[in-house]
């Protein structure tokens, strides 16, 4: 076990028996990696804002009890994709058709969003388009890896699927960015 | 004819890592913050049931000791007013 994860597990022990700094570290540690993660697979700052609300609630009433193996970063963003499938089964929403239906839109905001203030240079919103125009199955794939930081294996345990299946996915989901990324220019 | 390059695994990869990490702003993430450790202080507090049970035994404590410690009295007045009654009346 590396530095970071004993330091992560300790953390969560501190956690678990109620400590507020420890849940201010994890907080701020984690909070940009999943607020980019869901952003990008809702498409909606305001959706992920409420999603990653609900995380923190999560995390701060139920933190993950101990067990070998546990990791606090694929935990964390096991609870942020849940949360998100939930919300799009509450609403009877197709992922796979959300940018048919306009749910990706991004809301005006009086001032200039996240998203709209970061995806200035071109290569950015090309990349942003065309994940938004993956399939969402390749869309959170990617997205693990690539906002979320994870490494194939515990991208593997968020996703409940086997690590050389985790790895045929992202090849497959990689390709079809790759090929939409190259229809766009 | 398609002339369009494609896209290697490594210029994906650098498109990739030039994603930007978005942030909350600050008032969300306070917010956010605050009620998570709202929840946290409840949690470390015990269950409600529990605090309610806890506080009923600290404030009702001196009662229940007085009650129980009279019903005690009560029964052996009682038991001797029983007692006598059987050995002095007729």
């Amino acid at each position: 076990m590396d530095a970071d994860a004993d330091r992560e597990q300790h953390w969560l022990d501190e956690l678990r028996g109620g400590d507020e700094a420890a849940f201010r570290l994890i907080y701020h540690a984690y909070r940009p990696r999943l607020y980019t993660f869901l952003c990008r697979l809702s498409g909606r700052p305001d959706v992920a804002e409420d999603l990653l609300q609900e995380v923190w609630l999560r995390l701060a009433a139920h933190p993950p009890e101990p067990r070998a193996g546990l990791t606090l970063a694929p935990w964390l963003f096991r609870v942020a994709r849940n949360v998100f499938v939930s919300y799009l089964r509450n609403r009877n929403l197709d992922p796979n058709r959300l940018g048919e239906l306009d749910v990706f839109k991004f809301r005006a905001a009086p001032g200039p969003g996240p998203l709209e203030a970061l995806a200035e240079r071109e290569t950015v919103r090309s990349l942003e388009r065309a994940l938004r125009r993956l399939p969402s199955a390749d869309r959170e794939t990617v997205l693990l890896v690539a906002a979320g930081g994870l490494a194939p294996a515990e991208a593997a345990g968020v996703l409940g699927v086997r690590p050389d299946a985790f790895r045929q996915r992202l090849s497959r989901a990689r390709a079809r960015l790759a090929e939409l990324l190259r229809s766009q220019e | 004819m398609d002339t369009k390059k494609p896209i290697t695994d490594t210029e994906l990869d650098r498109r990739l890592a030039e994603l930007p990490l978005l942030d909350l702003p600050e008032a969300a993430a306070g917010r956010q913050e605050a009620a998570a450790l709202t929840v946290l202080a409840r949690r470390r507090r015990g269950p409600a049931l529990r605090r309610a049970w806890a506080f009923t035994i600290r404030e009702l404590e001196p009662l229940l000791v007085a009650l129980v410690g009279a019903g005690y009295i009560l029964a052996a007045v009682l038991r001797a007013v029983a007692a006598y009654s059987m050995a002095v009346l007729p």
